[in-house]
């Protein structure tokens, strides 16, 4: 691996432009809990590394209709934020979760996360059930994209070469809504075998007025599941509703991932496990 | 090719050519001599390279030297006081809390920043903020107690230098 | 002349380097650099069994910064062969030529096949990378028991077969026992491939002095001595010739015994390119390394009572490619330590090891002793639920009785003392395993998932082989400067436990200065005596051992000066802080430096009843050793038999099949304890590490034999979240075999207490009547088995 040319733009501004002039061959420094790794043990070779931590104004985390969080908050920033903590449970439950300690909270941003597009990683399926937009910027101007449009594959985003994931936009919650992130790992230090994504939104009679439901670590990308919507909505969380929509997401999860971590039915079935889960500690909630 | 950058290490203004590849475990040990800082796996599971910038623990194999420019960067070999131990490390060698030593500067600058936080944590907020250091000698028991048995020496000492 | 005065073994002083780790100032070998020194990067086969058809090194030879690419036929023209550290053809098993650099072959993914060295590390990895090999993959035999049939392919063209070794021990009337006993267990019992995996790994720096003709290595060493002999083998130089030091070890636990390709190879490099050449693995490399697997066919006869009659075990282990390590030479042992503590005298032990295309066993913790007590104690709980009865009872009536010792295994072990039905019932209520078992019946009417495992564990203790370099004795100096410092020199080494501490209390016993007034050198083969390093918990017992006697030699020196000079009996005299006095007399004393300074100033007239100067070097050979074979043709190895007992309880999650320990206590009986809060900490990682061993940590591979676990994400070792309170108490019944009567530490625990989560495990399970008789324990080998039990 030849070493890379690096740029640290002082703005967003001369951030595009650099990925514009070397377009193909940037890649994106933030946090670099995904890409240093990769680097030290020769997997990745970066051409020219454009890093954005210096771009502050990437990571504010504003109150305005929603929540625009800045692309470079960092999970410790999310876990910290007051209205996170109390509107968007789900968040702090994902992050609380993750592995690597304090070390990783601190230096880990959540557009890295999102742009690493590892079927392992915690916030997407989270960012699913919120409706987020995630925002954009290129030399082309400004687009913004649902969360569910975003991820291709794994390691793949619809981010172009030529843009950068600047926020991420949640619209505010009814009120009464309940969220929650629920998930399996092996030990401590494993990696995401399974996890779910809650959000509920209860009526007055106690019955859901709206769910959504999002699996993480099963497939590629993570998907809304909305059989397993349609199977709340409208109705109480109980045993049996939870029992269906176990059934319901594992009989939708037609490709699950098989690695050394855990076999391709094993993650079927907890997929369902895990929505269970989030469902009735977002129904807690 | 090189880049220049400059560094604050342990209170000194250090300027160094890095290559752009190297990550900051490897600068503060190569050309700093701070080896102090250990590397156990070179990709952000062990703990081992575990140093605070700007105020903040990371792991530095996860973090580029170029990166870090301008940055204030705290190792282990900075954590001694005016030729006293700080409490944390006394309580880690009074208490067992290592064997072969080789986790112990990584865990002792997380413990830093959990008790920065949380001056009084409990059992569980210890166990919480050292999820990321391994060790594979003690089993964890005996650091546990150094850490909690450092919090309650903490309190009970005056301020004894401007908070980090 | 009253002997020392114990102040300070016995009692939990803290690690004298203590204050070197927590201010980062412990030097370890990768934290050590010298002027001019170049780096080494290995390139490395991704294929497990391959024909090496070419190497083209011509990109990297050019990139800038690299010094010099080597291959197999250069190594080799240098290297012949590394000699293994214990030939297996030395004791009826076949031998194969291991190389520093493969040469026309690969077998095992991860063999190192070229090497280049440069003026940067990043330059050697960017180099290593341009080195074009070209492979002609070969299928590869991956499976243990397909690799021992006789029609299997072969991993080395020039054996008739796959077997590295084969051994059988009988004792008894085998067929008899089975054919009156009133019932017959069996089971076949898999233990999966794991790998110790310190957290610090390997690492090498090499210097040639051209000047003296002299070879310097610093290398992460269990044991320096052993590996200047290899280096001169390998390298074909006078061992005379060769310097290893050996600096603090960041753990070890077997991966750092002798016999790694890298050793010699950065000592060749070093040599022809007359400049310091260091290699740091990392930690992919680091898991090329395992050990561990093996396939165990256990029959059990026993009476109605549980009372266990016969043990037959057939079993085949993997030791993967053939490798210069001693790691093969654990599953032996595995056959020796059966049926560990408990009294059964008939025995066969039929072992098998197979060469396969995995990756090579070093050493690792319980050097196979673990896998013994694993075995058996699953067994145990079998026979206890085919007759009926409690684990607790069938233990009971098996263990070997207090008054039974000393007592000769049927392998022709002599175990010199232990209490194993005192350690079972501390631990019983230790553990409060009557609370437990009504909790258990308790949460099992609410539909809850939970067992109770017990273990017993045997581990013997401070080994050693006939004629080899793998010695049960050990050597240590005692010296006193003319201003009365005392260093001790001592041929020990230490994997990062503690032991330097425990010789310096035993040392400060004897003489009457405190411990951290003694500095202790270990690991330099210039300055230390000739010894064996530190393996099967021999450090305290061994190097301990001899530093008590060389102390009790210079004491003797120094009593019969001060005597002199204090015109008092010998036998009066005290050693105590520091000064040498009269006992009861406190006018009469002389300071410790004064005395030490006239054996050397006046020879000729007070101190001429000693010879100068004031050291003293002594051997400690335990006894009870034996290798001369007994009637039955068996040898007793170990001088000592530490014992222990363990208890976990887990819960199985119905729906996701993970497990979590709820509680875990042990009883724990190592004799005399020189340092008991040493011998806790290296229990509780040893612990920690049989847990993990079960629960979690695996080395896996593809069906090609491409590596699956390449780092600490695949190969999850525990956390501190991941481990229960863990209750610990002690028993003590002292060795009549080592000098303070203790019997060694640190391998204890990884056993037993994976034997404990096992079988806890089964517990949970077995309502469901599911079998829990293979390894790993992971969630989705729990789950597969639910499901495969109909639930």
């Amino acid at each position: 691996m030849t070493a890379p040319v690096y740029h640290a733009p002082r703005s967003l501004a001369e951030a595009l432009a650099v990925l514009q002039e070397f377009r193909g061959a940037g890649t994106v420094l933030a946090g670099g809990q995904d890409i240093v790794p990769l680097m030290n043990q020769g997997r990745l070779a970066p051409t020219h590394l454009v890093d954005i931590a210096r771009l502050e104004e990437l990571r504010n985390i504003t109150e305005d209709a929603g929540l625009t969080i800045g692309a470079l908050a960092t999970h410790a920033d999310l876990v910290r934020h007051g209205t996170i903590r109390s509107h968007l449970p789900l968040l702090v439950d994902a992050v609380r979760q993750m592995g690597g300690g304090l070390q990783v909270r601190n230096r880990g941003t959540i557009g890295g996360s999102l742009c690493a597009a590892n079927p392992a990683y915690d916030l997407p399926a989270c960012l699913l059930v919120l409706d987020a937009v995630l925002v954009l910027a290129g030399a082309a101007g400004v687009r913004r994209v649902s969360s569910s449009a975003f991820f291709l594959g794994a390691g793949r985003t619809v981010r172009r070469d030529d843009e950068l994931l600047t926020a991420i936009e949640i619209p505010a919650l009814p009120t009464g809504a309940g969220s929650a992130y629920v998930k399996l790992k092996f030990m401590e230090g494993g990696y995401t075998i399974a996890g779910a994504a809650c959000v509920l939104v209860a009526s007055a009679n106690g019955t859901c007025r709206e769910a959504r439901l999002a699996v993480s670590g099963v497939s590629a990308v993570p998907r809304r599941i909305s059989a397993a919507e349609a199977v709340l909505a409208g109705h109480r969380v109980t045993s049996e509703t939870l029992a269906a929509v176990s059934a319901q997401i594992a009989g939708t999860i037609t490709d699950p991932i098989e690695d050394v971590m855990a076999p391709a039915d094993y993650r079927r079935e907890m997929a369902g496990v895990m929505a269970a889960r989030a469902v009735a500690e977002a129904a807690a909630r | 090719m090189t880049e220049r950058i400059r560094l604050t290490v342990n209170g000194l203004l250090r300027d160094l050519d890095v290559d752009p590849r190297r990550a900051l475990v490897h600068v503060l040990r190569d050309q700093l001599g701070l080896t102090g800082t250990h590397t156990g796996c070179l990709t952000g599971h062990c703990g081992a390279c575990t140093v605070r910038l700007d105020g903040r623990a990371v792991k530095s194999c996860t973090v580029l030297a170029v990166s870090a420019d301008g940055a204030r960067v705290e190792t282990i070999e900075g954590v001694l006081g005016d030729g006293a131990l700080h409490p944390l490390q006394q309580a880690f060698w009074d208490r067992f809390g290592f064997q072969c030593g080789f986790c112990t500067p990584g865990m002792i600058m997380t413990a830093l920043e959990l008790l920065a936080e949380q001056p009084v944590p409990d059992h569980a907020a210890v166990r919480e903020a050292l999820s990321g250091n391994l060790c594979r000698c003690t089993g964890y028991h005996s650091i546990v107690d150094a850490v909690l048995a450092a919090a309650e020496a903490m309190q009970r000492l005056p301020e004894r230098r401007p908070p980090r | 002349m009253t002997g020392g005065e114990t102040r300070y073994v016995g009692r939990p002083v803290p690690l004298l380097h203590g204050e070197q780790i927590v201010t980062g100032r412990r030097r370890f070998t990768a934290d050590l650099t010298l002027p001019a020194m170049l780096h080494l990067a290995v390139v490395r086969s991704p294929h497990a069994h391959a024909r090496l058809r070419g190497i083209d090194a011509a990109d990297a030879v050019a990139e800038a910064g690299v010094v010099r690419v080597i291959t197999g036929d250069e190594a080799a023209r240098h290297i012949p062969q590394i000699p293994h550290r214990v030939d297996p053809a030395l004791s009826g098993g076949r031998h194969a030529d291991v190389l520093p650099l493969a040469r026309t072959t690969v077998i095992y993914a991860g063999q190192p096949v070229a090497a280049v060295v440069a003026e940067t590390l990043e330059a050697a990895r960017q180099a290593a990378a341009l080195v074009r090999v070209t492979y002609e993959p070969l299928p590869a035999v991956l499976d243990g028991d397909a690799a021992a049939r006789p029609d299997a392919p072969r991993v080395i063209a020039e054996w008739p077969d796959n077997i590295l070794h084969h051994g059988r021990i009988v004792h008894g009337d085998v067929a008899g026992a089975f054919a009156s006993a009133a019932h017959r267990v069996e089971a076949t019992i898999r233990l999966h491939r794991c790998s110790t995996q310190p957290l610090e790994t390997r690492a090498y720096l090499a210097v040639h002095n051209a000047f003296d003709d002299l070879l310097t290595l610093y290398a992460t060493t269990q044991n320096p001595h052993q590996l200047r002999h290899q280096l001169a083998g390998a390298l074909r130089r006078p061992e005379n010739r060769i310097r290893v030091i050996a600096p603090p070890l960041g753990g070890a636990f077997g991966l750092k015994m002798i016999g790694h390709p890298e050793e010699s190879l950065v000592c060749l490099l070093a040599v022809l390119l007359q400049r310091p050449v260091r290699w740091v693995e990392d930690r992919e490399e680091c898991l090329i390394i395992t050990g561990r697997e093996q396939t165990h066919h256990v029959e059990v006869a026993c009476r109605a009572d549980g009372r266990v009659l016969a043990f037959r075990d057939r079993f085949v282990a993997n030791v993967g490619a053939p490798y210069a390590t001693p790691g093969w030479g654990m599953a032996p042992l595995t056959a020796a330590t059966f049926p560990c503590g408990y009294d059964v005298q008939t025995v066969d032990i039929d072992y098998t090891l197979a060469v396969t295309h995995k990756g090579p066993w070093t050493a690792s913790r319980g050097y196979g002793k673990e896998a013994s007590n694993i075995v058996m104690e699953r067994v145990m709980d079998l026979v206890a639920g085919r007759v009926g009865i409690d684990p607790v009872e069938v233990r009971r009536r098996n263990l070997i009785a207090a008054s039974a010792f000393p007592y000769a295994t049927a392998t022709g072990l002599q175990i010199d003392s232990g209490d194993y039905q005192g350690t079972l019932a501390q631990l019983l209520e230790l553990g409060e395993y009557d609370r437990w078992r009504a909790e258990q019946a308790r949460r099992r009417a609410e539909g809850r998932w939970i067992g109770i495992g017990l273990a017993c564990e045997l581990t013997p203790e401070g080994g050693s082989l006939p004629r080899s370099l793998v010695a049960g004795y050990d050597t240590s100096t005692v010296r006193v400067d003319p201003s009365g410092e005392v260093t001790v020199l001592t041929g020990v080494t230490s994997p990062g436990g503690g032991n330097e501490t425990g010789i310096a209390q035993i040392v400060a016993d004897e003489l009457g200065v405190p411990p951290w007034r003694i500095r202790v050198v270990q690991g330099d083969t210039d300055l230390c005596p000739y010894g064996f390093g530190n393996y099967s918990g021999r450090s305290l017992i061994a190097g301990g051992g001899s530093a008590a006697l060389a102390a009790r030699d210079v004491r003797q020196k120094m009593a019969r000066v001060a005597a002199a000079l204090l015109e008092a009996p010998i036998e009066t005299l005290r050693f105590a802080d520091g000064r040498i006095g009269v006992r009861d007399d406190p006018t009469r004393s002389a300071g410790f430096a004064e005395v030490a300074f006239a054996v050397y100033t006046r020879a000729y007239e007070l101190a001429a009843v000693v010879e100068p100067p004031l050291e003293a070097t002594r051997t400690y050979r335990p006894p009870a050793i034996r290798h001369t074979p007994d009637a039955h043709g068996r040898l007793n190895p170990y001088p000592t038999y530490s014992n222990a007992a363990y208890l976990a309880v887990a819960e199985v999650d119905p729906s996701t099949a993970v497990v979590r320990l709820l509680h875990f206590a042990a009883s724990h009986d190592c004799g005399e304890a020189i340092n008991p809060a040493l011998v806790e900490g290296q229990l509780r990682g040893a612990i920690a590490m049989g847990i993990g061993a079960v629960l979690s940590e695996e080395t896996r591979y593809a069906p090609d034999g491409a590596r699956r676990t390449t780092s600490f994400r695949e190969y999850v070792v525990p956390r501190v979240g991941d481990l229960p309170p863990i209750v610990i108490g002690h028993t003590r019944t002292p060795s009549p075999n080592t000098i303070f009567g203790n019997k060694g530490g640190g391998e204890a625990g990884v056993g037993g207490a994976a034997a404990a989560v096992m079988n806890a495990v089964a517990d949970a399970l077995a309502p469901l009547g599911v079998d829990v008789l293979s390894l790993p324990l992971t969630p989705p080998v729990v789950w597969r088995a639910i499901k495969g039990a109909g639930r």
